[in-house]
Formats: structure tokens, sequence, C-alpha cells
């Protein structure tokens, strides 16, 4: 008896406790998975990449220019910039004391949303300018690699000029032509009373150079074929004549051929919020590599190559290609691990993300014709290029959101 | 004087075997195990009634009374037996006097005998008689310890076959007072490709029940509790059949809220949504064939009709439903087959055991719009809601009984 009334009690207790929580309740309404829109389904693409200096040092506060959209490197040279078209982009890097870049960047065609395009770029610091006299030669070389210089003979210019001359990376451009050394010639649009010739030094010795030189000049953002650069033997250098100053490029006889493109899986990121109904955020984060770099041993390659080579102008012709190569991508070799971020991500209730990243290695054929011993003779170097990150957006769903309707058994 | 003792005496041991015969009959069915067992009788006839929670099914306890019932020593007398179940009375059997004596002395197969029991969902008058007897082996206070599997499988995804959840879901049953009981439900994830609710150690059903049998085969239950589905809240259902149970109508009424384990939180919300049904059955006797139709507000506040056909197959049924609710339309199929084992252990304190039926529904419509718009959601109020469970149509239990002596001659 009194166990039954101890359970009477009980039981009691639990139809109040549970009528109580009924009519009280803790909330209003019944839970729904809470939707929202992710921004990272939008059409945006990245581009981003670090910027050093000549120095090989990050270079803090770059501004990076695309259109409207600007963004300044951080304390890592790291910038990132977003765009929401594929296709073709001017890019402009430019801080004070450094001569400015503008190069075109493509996002593919085939490139998919929140896909990241890596770009390094180098920028050099202008040289110091020197003094020219109408009455005397003055010769200016380039300072920082003295591959370049400028001899201004007597009377082309009419009054004290100062001139400077330096040598920098330009980056992807219009022209198939590989650049031995790009100069950029100031004040920009200088005309001389006479011609004064650019001298590009061969940086192997004579028994072999590169052939066919050509000179170009940039105009509006576009590289020109202007002349020749004949090599002279006995300066063991390419002459080029000049009647006024813009950016000048002395250009191998090269080509590039595309040689195909790896995708190498990087782990995922995943936000799983099945089971919630409430929406999360979280801030999505990318680690990217991005630069360059000569597949095998460049000296054994040209060793093989050219037997009999002096072992000077191995590393002579090993750096000028190297050099031709940075010409190309606009930095020195050399890879980073550059952080993007994708910016916050919002997941819906009950609802799982995952986003798939792929890097891209691209390599490139890049080939030279060279003269050596009197035979013009093709030499080429694979450049693999970490062109950035491809991502792919994935959802999975809780029990509250369903594909299709198959059936089911309880 | 003498001739007059004689008599006294006479009528005395007779009625002492009487006795004597009603208590042996007692001790029977508690030896059995059955319990709420009490015996009376009026106007010659025995009245004896029992609640059956040793033997599965509706049919089998009932059957091995009968037998105890035909082999019992003394004079044979009609018997009423009236079976319960949590103490309510669900149908009468009624095994005349001739037939006991007929199979006594062999005129009668066993069989026949079955063919001859009479059975009623009617059990007014015979309750009216048992009414005051005292209970033996009384079931309140009695606890079961039922061992549910469940299992849950929906293709309504693309990234897997089919969204799967294994569930060991044990439940307390408790029998309290006349028609009262208390369920108390924990849910053990065993295994799923799913993530949510699904994966917490979580409440099952927690449900106080109470049911009461009015006269005429009116019956009344009101559920409070935390029901399946996500659902809290009271439900009242009302049934009514006919003493042949060939026709039965019904009504129930549901108001509850949301109870949900999302995140691992046992969160509830006020019970704002009303559903309810209302249902008609007939059963057709030959086929032991159920038709069902009933008229449904589901618990988002769908309205439509659902059509159910079951057939009883002994212990197993299987069916087919349809369904139009909410503008869409589902359907599918359910059955219910019978878990080990046939007899259980009788009930002391405690006892562990599992359901008597294992029961699923496969319904074609499970995502897209249904899914979204939450339509044709209903709960149940008990962990073992099946169309075998419970199953006390009298046609049917007359045929159960008729195979059950075929089964055991055959068996000799």
């Amino acid at each position: 008896m009194k166990k039954n009334k101890m359970m009477v009690v009980a039981l009691a207790m639990f139809l109040s406790a549970t009528l109580g929580l009924g009519l009280t309740g803790c909330s209003n309404d019944e839970p729904q998975p809470e939707i929202v829109e992710n921004p990272l389904d939008k059409n945006l693409y990245y581009i981003a990449g670090v910027v050093t200096s000549d120095d090989d040092k990050v270079l803090e506060g770059v501004t990076v220019v695309i259109g409207d959209v600007k963004a300044t490197t951080n304390a890592n040279g790291v910038y990132q910039l977003s765009v929401d078209k594929i296709g073709a982009h001017l890019v402009a890097f430019a801080k004070e004391g450094y001569v400015s870049i503008s190069k075109n960047v493509e996002i593919p065609s085939n490139a998919t949303k929140n896909s990241v395009v890596a770009v390094n770029q180098e920028l050099t610091s202008a040289n110091a300018a020197v003094s020219v006299h109408p009455d005397s030669d003055t010769e200016i070389i380039e300072t920082k690699r003295a591959v370049s210089s400028l001899l201004v003979p007597a009377g082309a210019v009419k009054e004290k000029t100062d001139i400077s001359i330096t040598e920098y990376l330009e980056g992807a451009n219009n022209t198939a032509r590989a650049s031995l050394s790009t100069i950029s010639c100031t004040p920009d649009g200088l005309k001389f009373e006479k011609p004064i010739e650019l001298k590009v030094k061969n940086s192997m010795s004579a028994a072999i150079r590169f052939a066919d030189v050509k000179h170009f000049v940039e105009k509006n953002g576009v590289w020109v074929e202007e002349g020749d650069a004949p090599f002279d033997a006995q300066k063991n250098a390419y002459l080029i004549e000049l009647n006024g100053f813009s950016n000048h490029s002395a250009r191998a006889n090269s080509s590039k051929k595309d040689a195909g493109t790896s995708m190498v899986e990087l782990n995922s990121i995943e936000v799983d919020n099945r089971g919630n109904m409430n929406a999360v955020v979280k801030k999505v984060t990318i680690k990217q590599k991005s630069g360059w770099e000569i597949k095998g041993d460049l000296s054994s390659q040209i060793s093989a190559a050219f037997s009999g080579l002096s072992a000077s102008d191995i590393e002579g012709l090993s750096e000028a290609l190297t050099r031709s190569a940075a010409q190309s991508q606009g930095a020195a070799a050399g890879v980073k691990e550059v952080e993007v971020s994708l910016g916050d991500a919002k997941i819906s209730g009950d609802t799982k993300m995952t986003v798939s990243l792929q890097e891209k290695q691209k390599t490139t054929t890049m080939s030279y014709v060279l003269n050596y011993q009197g035979r013009d003779i093709t030499f080429n170097i694979d450049v693999v290029i970490y062109a950035g990150v491809d991502t792919k957006i994935t959802y999975e769903y809780g029990e509250h959101f369903t594909d299709h309707s198959g059936g089911g058994v309880h | 004087m003498m001739t007059r003792r004689l008599l006294y005496i006479l009528m005395y041991v007779v009625l002492s075997l009487n006795g004597l015969k009603s208590e042996t009959v007692v001790r029977q069915l508690i030896d059995m195990g059955m319990e709420n067992v009490a015996m009376a009788e009026a106007g010659g006839e025995r009245f004896l009634t029992w609640e059956d929670n040793v033997y599965r099914g509706t049919s089998r306890g009932l059957f091995e009374v009968l037998k105890q019932i035909l082999t019992a020593d003394g004079p044979a007398q009609t018997v009423h037996l009236v079976v319960q179940e949590e103490q309510i009375p669900r149908i009468e059997a009624l095994l005349y006097k001739e037939n006991i004596e007929g199979f006594q002395n062999g005129t009668l197969t066993l069989e026949e005998v079955m063919r001859s029991v009479t059975i009623s969902a009617n059990t007014d008058k015979s309750m009216a008689v048992l009414k005051g007897s005292k209970r033996e082996n009384r079931s309140a206070g009695k606890v079961d310890v039922v061992l549910y599997p469940q299992l849950s499988l929906v293709n309504a995804w693309i990234d897997k076959l089919y969204g799967t959840v294994i569930n060991i879901a044990p439940a307390i049953e408790v029998s309290l007072w006349k028609g009262a009981s208390f369920t108390g439900q924990v849910i053990f994830p065993i295994w799923n490709n799913m993530k949510g609710q699904m994966d917490y150690i979580r409440p099952g059903m927690l449900v106080l029940r109470q049911e009461m049998r009015l006269p005429h085969n009116l019956f009344v239950e009101l559920c409070v509790g935390n029901f399946n589905a996500n659902r809290m809240g009271a439900n009242l259902s009302l049934s009514y059949r006919l003493d042949n149970d060939r026709w039965a109508f019904g009504l129930n009424g549901g108001l509850t809220g949301s109870s949900t384990f999302y995140g691992g939180k046992w969160e509830l919300s006020k019970w704002k949504k009303i559903s309810g049904e209302a249902w008609i059955r007939f059963s057709e006797p030959h086929y032991h064939l159920d038709l069902e139709m009933k008229g449904i507000r589901c618990i988002y506040g769908d309205m439509g009709v659902r059509a159910d056909c079951t057939r009883h197959f002994g212990e197993v049924s299987v069916g087919l439903f349809a369904m139009y609710t909410g503008g869409e339309a589902n359907g599918g199929f359910h059955f219910a087959i019978p878990l080990p084992r046939s007899k259980r252990s009788k009930r002391r304190a405690v006892r562990v055991r599992l359901p008597e039926y294992f029961d699923m529904e496969y319904e074609a419509q499970t995502g897209n719009s249904y899914a979204v718009e939450r339509l044709g959601r209903t709960y149940e109020t008990s962990p073992e809601v099946n169309k075998s469970r419970g199953y006390y149509q009298p046609d049917f239990l007359k045929g159960r009984l008729v195979q059950m002596a075929s089964e055991s001659k055959n068996n000799k």
C-alpha cells in the first residue's frame, strides 16, 4: 500500500511536470533549420600572392589595384583581391620609390567559384639618378645587376638632365619572347638630340650567347618590337640604339609552351552544422603555394646540352636563364606559402559545407635559341609554376533537407 | 432427520469440492503466469477473468486456459472467460457445458470444441458478475523492461543509399491501477550514417496512460507525456466497437509541442499543434482482412485521408495503405512479425523481455516537398503500436483457436 502511494505521488509529480512544461514550454516555436545565404556561393575569384623587393625581402604597404578594387600588402608582403568575372584583369603594383608594374592576370574560363590565382611580384627600388651634361659623355651603369648600362654621348641632351636606369622584373606580358633584361629609364618620354647606346652584357663568354636578340619598347602597356639588338663580340654585349626614354627590353629568340597542369589534392575544409538548427558563421582561410621553380638541376642540363662549355659559362648561362624565367613570372624563383581568406562562410542549420581544394601546378617549357660555337641550338627549360588553388564547395544535409523522395522504412 | 443430515453433509461435500475446484482453477491460472485472476459463479455458470502477460499475442493464452478448463476435474459448467489487458476487459469467450462434457467423453475433438466457442467484444454482463471478486496475482507494480529495436531507412539523399539509423530503446513498462500504465524509454544509438539527434542518448517515450472501458464497448484513453516523432503533449482517444467487432469507430485528438534533442540539448516548445483523426474499421471474417479508413489532421496542420488494408496471417500482419494529405499522395506497406519467445517467464518484480512484435512501415514519399512541408506527420503514444499487438477481433481469435487446436492434434 505504501509502495502504491509512493508510486501515485511520483506519477502525479511526473504528470504535473509534463503538463507544466507543455503549457509554459521553453520556446514558442518548433525548431526549424535556419536558412541563410552563403557568401561563398557567389561568383567570386581571388588573385593573391607575395610582393617582394629586389633584395629578396617581403614588401609591406604596396598598393595593388584591379579597376576599383584596391588592396595593400601586409607585413608579410601578402595581398589578395577579389573579382567577380573570369578573363583577363590588369593588376597594378605600386609603391613610392619603386618601379610600378602593371600586368595582365588571367582568371581561366574553367575557374571554379572562390578559386585563387597565385601571382607573386617583385618590385625594384628605383636607382638614384645620375646627372648628364650636354658637353660630356656619361656612362650610367644599372647598379643592381650591373648587366645593363647607358652610354650618353655629349650633345645627346641640351642641358643638365638627371637620368636613372633601373632593371626590374616585368611579369607576364603580351610577347612570346622572353626578356633578358628589362629596364625602366627615367625621365619617361625624354627625347635625345642624338642616339644613345643601351648595352646589355652577355652573362657568358663570347663562346655562347643568345641568338637573334631584339629590342622591345613598352607602349601603353604593350611591348612592341622596335628593332634588333645586335651582338657585339668585342664588347660581348647586345647593343641597342635609343632615341628616347620609356621602358626597354632586350628579348631573346624564345618561345613558351604549356606542358601540362597537374592538380594536387589539399586538405579540405569542413564545417559540419548538421544536427543543429541555428546557422553558423565560420571564417574560411586556405593556404596555398605561390611562386615558381625550374625543374631539375639547370647547371647539369646545360652541361649535358653544351659539351665543352666552361664552368663560368655554365654558371653565367644558368643565371641568365633563371633571370629570364623570373622576367616571365615577375618574381625571383622560389615558392612561398600564402594564406588567403575566402571570407565568412554562413552555413544553414542542419547542413554541412565542404570546401575541397586542389592546387594547380602548371609546367611551362621555355625554349631559347642559343648560339654556341657558331651554331644555333635550341635549349629548353621546364618551369613549374604554383598557379593557385581551385575550390569546390559541396553541401550535405541532415534529416531536414532531402535531395529526392525515394521512400523510407520506419 | 437422518436423511436430512446426510443431505446436508452431501451438499457440504459437493459445495466444498466445487469451492476446491474453483480455487484449483484460479491456482492453475496463476501457476501459468496469468495475472489479475478472479472467479465468480452465478446461475450455475462460472465466470473467470485474467490478464495474460505470459503468452505472446491475444490467442495463445486463451487457448491454454481453454485447454486447462477442458481437462479440469469435476462437473462441467458453462464458463464465461474474460480476457483483460491493463486490467481492462477486452473480450469474452463462452465455453458451453455440453461441449466440455463432449470433449471429456471423447465425442468432440479439441478442434470441434474451439469451433463451438463464441467470442464477443461485449463483457458488460460478465464483468458485472465479477465485480467485487478478489483479484489474485495482481499486475500492479510489476515492471517489464522491454528491449525495443529501432530501425529507420530513408532514401532521400544522393550522398548515401539510405539514411540509416539503428537504435536500441529499452523501456520500463509499469502496470499501475486499473487501466493505467507508465512507459519510460531511453534511446541508445547503435549505428547511423546521419548527423543530428540520432547521435545522442536521449529520452524516448515517457508516457502516463489511463484507459477506461465504459458500458457498451466504449473505450476512452488519455495519454500524457513524451511521445515519438519529436512530440510531447496529451492525447485523447475514443473508440467503439460492435459486439462482434466487425465494425469499429474511433476519434483521436492530441495537443502537442515539439520535443527535440538537437545539439545534444533537450528542447521543448509550447503545446500548440492540434492533430487528430476520425476512423472507421471493418473486419472481414473469412480472410481476416481489416479495412480501415480515416480522416486525419496531421501534426503540422495538413489534412487528408488514409486507407489501410491489413490481412492477419496468424501472428503476422501485412498491409497496404494509401494516403492523401496536404495535396500530396503517399502510400506503402506495413507488416508486423512476432519476436521470440512465444511464452515468456512469469512476472515477478522485474522482467526483461523483447517486445511481442517487430513492425515496420514503408512509405513511398519521404523527401522533397513532403519533407520540407512536413506532410503526413503523426505520432504514436506507445512504443509498440502495430496491427498485431492487442488485436482482439473475435473472428480472428476463433480462427486462431481452431488453428492451434488443429496444430496440437497434428503434433501428437
